[in-house]
C-alpha cells in the first residue's frame, strides 16, 4: 500500500449528501464502507474510510484504487457501470450494482438474489403507481370501490382512473398525459417507501424492520454474552442502529403523509417537482449504508464471529451529513452527525493476504442477504 | 476387543475388509451412525481401523460428556502407550473413567450438562463455551479430591498416577473458562491477547498446581500462537524463572510434536483446506517464536528440519487437493455445473488460495505460481469453456490468478 500516493483527507465532516457519495456494495475488503460520488474532473470518485480505521478518508479515483487494493472483478464491473451513469444516487447506484451481480460477478447466490431483487423492484413500482392513481380515483369519486391490489386492475376502473386524471387535469390546468406521466415518476420514486400507509414489503421498511430486529438480536446477544470492551463497542453500535431504524420509521411516516391526498401531492408534483422526488429519496439517503452494517452482523454466526464483525461495523457506520438537519418534518438526533467511535488497527493483515478470500466470500453472501 | 471380533469370524473379517476400502463419505457416514448408538460395542471396534482415516477426515463428532469435559485439553490427550508419568500428557484410557467420576459426581447438574450436549457436535464452539462454563469449574473441584473412582481400576494406571492426573486436570479445567474467554477476546485474532489476563490465568494455575503450567502454556500457545510474545514479556516478572521454565517445557512438548513422524504432515494432510491453512499459520508462528528466542544451533537445525517439512507438505496437499478436487472434477463434468457444484468448486479454489498464502511464506511461491497458472490455464481451455459459462469461468480464475487474469478471460473492455 502507498499512502503516500494518495493525500488522506483527515476531516471529512460531509455536508451534504452529495459530497457524503453514496454507499456502494463492494466486495473487496479494503473497499468495505466506500462511497460513490460525482467528480467534476473525473466524472465519479472514490471515498474510502481510512483503512487504519482512523480519522479521514481517501478521495480516489479508479485507477488510484490500485493503490490501496486489489479489486474484484465485481466492483470493477461496478464502478464502470456507475461511471456512465447520468445520476448518482441511492437508486441508481442500487440499479448498477444489481445488474452486475446479475451477470455473476458476486456468485451464483447474488445472481439469484439480484433476479428476485430486480423482480420485487418491478412489482412495487406497478403497484405504487397503480395506487398513487387509485387514490386519485377515490379523492375524485370517494363512494367508488377501492382498490389496494393490482389483482384488482379491470378495464372499468381503468376507465374510471381516466376520467379522474382528467377531471383534475381540467382542475389544475395541466394536460391529462403530464399528470399520468407523473404518476408514473412519482410511483418509481416512491415504490421503495410502498404507498399503502401498511406496506411493510417495500424495501424501506423491510430495511427498517432488518435494522430493528437485528439490533434487537445484537443487544440479547450483548446481555447473555460477553463482558469486557467488545461489548462496550457492541452497545454502542446497538444504540447507533437502533436510533437509525427509529429515525428511519419516523421519517417513513412523515414520507407517507402527502399519500393521503393524492390529489395535493400531484398539485405539488406540477408546482414543485424537484421537492417531491427529493423527499421520495429522503429515507434511502438517511439509511443508505446501514443495510452492509446490520448484514455484516447477521451473516456473523458463532460468538467468535461476531466479535470480528463488531470491528467490521464500526468504520461503515454511515455518518449523516449536516444537509440533514435542513429537513423539516423530523427530527434527526444530533449524534447520526459523528462517527460512533473509532476503533484503529495498526495493520490489515485481517483482511489481507489469506484472510482476504474469506472476507470476499462473505462479502458475496451479504449481496446474496441484501434487500 | 469383543470376543467376535476376537475370533475373527469369517463374516466380520469380510466386513472389515470392506469397511477398509470405503470411500470418505461411506467413512464418514457409517462413523456417525456408530458414534449414535448408545451401545457400541462390536460395532466401536469394526471402526477400529477407520481411526485414522477419521483423524484425516476430521467428521463433526457427537458432543457426547466426555468430548465436551476434554475440550479444552484435547491439544494434551495422548494414545495410552505413548504416555508416561512425567509427561505434560494425559493418557486417552484416563479419559472417559474421569469422565464417568464427574458425571456421577455431578449428579443432576451433570445430567442436565450432558442433556444439553446430546444431539450436538463438537464443531459447535458457541454451544462447548456455554456448557462449559458450567462444567469445567465444577469437574475442576471434584477432581481437586484425593478419592480415587472405582471406574479408574480399568486404566491399569494406579493410584497414584490418577492422583497426579486428576491433580493437573483439576487445575487445567478450573482455567479453562478464563482460556476461552480470553480467547474470544482476541475477536478471531483482530486484537492480540492481553498480556493481564495471560499472567492472572498462569498465576492461579502455579499457586493450584505448579506441575500444570507448562501444559497450560501448551493449551496456550496451541490456540493462541500469537501468545509466545506475550510470555516473553511475562518472563521478567516476579515468576520469571518458573515461567520461563514452563515455557521452555510447553515448546519442547510443541516442538516434539511436530518432530515425530507425521507431526507435521498429518496436520496439514487433514481436514479442510481451511483446517490446513490454519494448521500451516499456527505452526509457522510457533517455529517464528521459537526462533527469535536466541536458540541454540542444535534448536535451529531443528526448526529447520520442521519447516522444510512444513513446505513439502503444504506443496503435497496444495498439488494434490488442485488435481484431485478441482481440476478433476472439472474434467469430470458433463454439462454446466450447477449451484451446488460451483459454489463446491469454488470454495476449492478459494482454499487452495488460502493454503497457498499461508504455505508461500514458509516457501515454494515459484511452485505455487507455476500451480496456480496451469490450474488457470486449464480453466481457460476450450475443454472446459464448453462446461463452464464465461461468467462462472471467469469467477474461479478470479480466485486462482486475480482479477486481471479474470478481466483479460472476460474481454475487451473489461480491464
Amino acid at each position: 500500500m502507498t499512502e503516500t500516493a494518495i493525500p488522506l483527507i483527515e476531516n471529512h465532516q460531509p455536508a451534504t449528501f452529495r459530497t457524503r457519495g453514496i454507499a456502494a456494495p463492494f466486495t473487496t475488503p479494503l473497499l468495505a464502507g466506500a462511497r460513490i460520488r460525482e467528480s467534476s474532473r473525473t466524472g465519479i470518485e472514490l471515498v474510502v474510510p481510512n483503512p487504519s480505521g482512523g480519522r479521514g478518508v481517501y478521495i480516489v479515483h479508479w485507477p488510484g484504487v490500485g493503490a490501496l487494493c486489489k479489486p474484484t472483478v465485481h466492483d470493477t464491473m461496478l464502478f464502470r457501470r456507475c461511471s456512465a451513469l447520468r445520476d448518482i444516487d441511492t437508486a441508481s447506484i442500487r440499479a448498477a450494482a444489481l445488474d452486475v451481480a446479475l451477470e455473476g460477478h458476486a456468485g451464483r447466490d447474488a445472481a439469484a438474489a439480484a433476479e428476485t431483487s430486480i423482480a420485487a423492484d418491478r412489482s412495487q413500482r406497478l403497484l405504487s403507481h397503480f395506487l398513487l392513481l387509485m387514490g386519485v380515483v377515490e379523492q375524485v369519486d370517494p363512494d367508488g370501490i377501492k382498490a389496494t391490489s393490482l389483482l384488482e386492475r379491470t378495464p372499468d376502473r381503468d376507465r374510471r382512473a381516466s376520467a379522474a386524471v382528467h377531471l383534475v387535469a381540467k382542475e389544475i390546468g395541466r394536460p391529462a398525459s403530464y399528470l399520468a406521466g407523473g404518476l408514473a415518476a412519482m410511483g418509481d420514486a416512491f415504490s421503495p417507501i410502498g404507498v399503502a400507509a401498511d406496506d411493510q414489503a417495500a424495501r424501506i421498511p423491510r430495511l427498517i424492520l432488518r435494522l430493528r430486529e437485528t439490533s434487537a438480536a445484537m443487544a440479547s446477544w450483548l446481555s447473555d454474552g460477553p463482558n469486557d470492551e467488545i461489548a462496550g463497542l457492541g452497545r454502542l453500535v446497538t444504540a447507533a442502529m437502533q436510533s437509525a431504524g427509529d429515525t428511519g420509521a419516523a421519517l417513513l411516516q412523515a414520507t407517507r403523509l402527502p399519500f393521503a391526498d393524492p390529489v395535493g401531492l400531484l398539485k405539488s408534483w406540477c408546482s414543485a417537482r424537484t421537492e417531491v422526488i427529493a423527499r421520495s429519496g429522503r429515507c434511502d439517503a438517511l439509511l443508505d449504508g446501514w443495510e452492509r452494517v446490520a448484514l455484516l452482523w447477521l451473516a456473523a454466526a458463532t460468538d467468535a464471529t461476531r466479535r470480528a464483525a463488531l470491528f467490521e461495523m464500526i468504520p461503515v457506520i454511515p455518518v449523516l451529513p449536516r444537509e440533514a438537519m435542513d429537513w423539516d418534518g423530523i427530527a434527526i438526533p444530533a449524534a447520526a452527525m459523528d462517527p460512533v467511535c473509532r476503533v484503529t488497527s495498526h495493520d490489515n493483515t485481517w483482511r489481507n493476504g489469506s484472510a482476504s478470500f474469506g472476507l470476499v466470500e462473505r462479502n458475496e453472501t451479504l449481496r446474496a442477504m441484501s434487500l | 476387543m469383543t470376543e467376535s471380533a476376537r475370533t475373527g469370524e469369517p463374516a466380520i473379517r469380510a466386513l472389515r475388509q470392506e469397511l477398509a476400502q470405503a470411500s470418505d463419505p461411506q467413512v464418514m457416514r457409517i462413523v456417525a451412525t456408530v458414534d449414535a448408538l448408545m451401545a457400541r460395542g462390536a460395532a466401536d471396534d469394526l471402526i477400529a481401523p477407520l481411526r485414522q482415516r477419521l483423524v484425516e477426515l476430521r467428521p463433526p463428532r457427537p458432543l457426547r460428556f466426555a468430548r465436551l469435559l476434554f475440550h479444552p485439553l484435547d491439544p494434551l490427550i495422548v494414545p495410552a502407550p505413548k504416555w508416561r508419568p512425567d509427561h505434560l500428557t494425559i493418557p486417552r484410557t484416563a479419559v472417559t473413567p474421569i469422565a464417568a467420576h464427574v458425571l456421577r459426581s455431578m449428579a443432576q447438574a451433570g445430567a442436565a450438562i450432558d442433556a444439553g450436549g446430546s444431539g450436538h457436535t463438537d464443531a459447535e464452539t458457541d454451544l462447548i463455551a456455554r456448557l462449559g462454563q458450567s462444567l469445567w469449574p465444577a469437574a475442576a473441584l471434584i477432581l481437586a479430591e484425593p478419592d480415587v473412582p472405582d471406574s479408574w481400576s480399568v486404566t491399569e494406571l494406579g493410584d497414584t498416577a490418577y492422583r497426579q492426573l486428576a491433580g493437573t486436570i483439576s487445575a487445567l479445567l478450573a482455567q479453562a473458562p478464563a482460556l476461552d474467554a480470553m480467547c474470544a477476546a482476541t475477536a478471531n485474532g483482530l486484537l492480540p491477547p492481553r498480556a493481564e489476563a495471560i499472567g492472572e490465568i498462569l498465576g492461579r494455575i502455579r499457586a493450584a498446581n505448579s506441575n500444570a503450567l507448562p501444559m497450560m502454556i501448551t493449551l496456550l500457545l496451541t490456540r493462541l500462537p500469537q501468545a509466545a510474545a506475550v510470555l516473553a514479556a511475562l518472563q521478567t516478572g516476579l515468576d520469571a524463572p518458573a515461567v520461563q521454565a514452563a515455557s521452555d517445557q510447553a515448546t519442547d512438548l510443541l516442538l516434539q510434536r511436530l518432530e515425530v513422524a507425521g507431526g507435521v504432515e498429518t496436520r496439514i494432510a487433514t481436514g479442510s483446506l481451511a483446517d490446513s491453512a490454519g494448521a500451516v499459520k499456527d505452526i509457522a508462528a510457533l517455529l517464528g517464536s521459537l526462533e527469535k528466542a536466541n536458540a541454540p544451533s542444535s534448536r535451529r537445525a531443528q526448526l529447520h528440519a520442521v519447516r522444510d517439512r512444513l513446505d513439502t507438505g503444504c506443496r503435497q496437499r496444495f498439488a494434490s487437493e488442485l488435481q484431485d478436487d478441482l481440476l478433476l472434477p472439472l474434467g469430470r463434468l458433463a454439462s454446466l455445473p450447477d449451484a451446488a457444484q460451483m459454489s463446491a468448486l469454488e470454495t476449492v479454489a478459494r482454499g487452495l488460495r488460502v493454503l497457498e498464502s499461508e504455505a508461500r511464506k514458509i516457501g515454494g511461491g515459484v511452485t505455487y505460481d507455476l500451480l496456480l497458472g496451469k490450474a488457470a490455464a486449464a480453466i481457460e481451455s476450450p475443454a472446459v469453456q464448453e462446461r463452464l459459462s464465461v461468467a462462472d469461468q471467469a469467477r474461479l480464475v478470479e480466485i486462482l490468478a486475480g482479477s486481471d487474469a479474470a478481466l483479460a478471460l472476460l474481454g475487451p473492455g473489461s480491464r
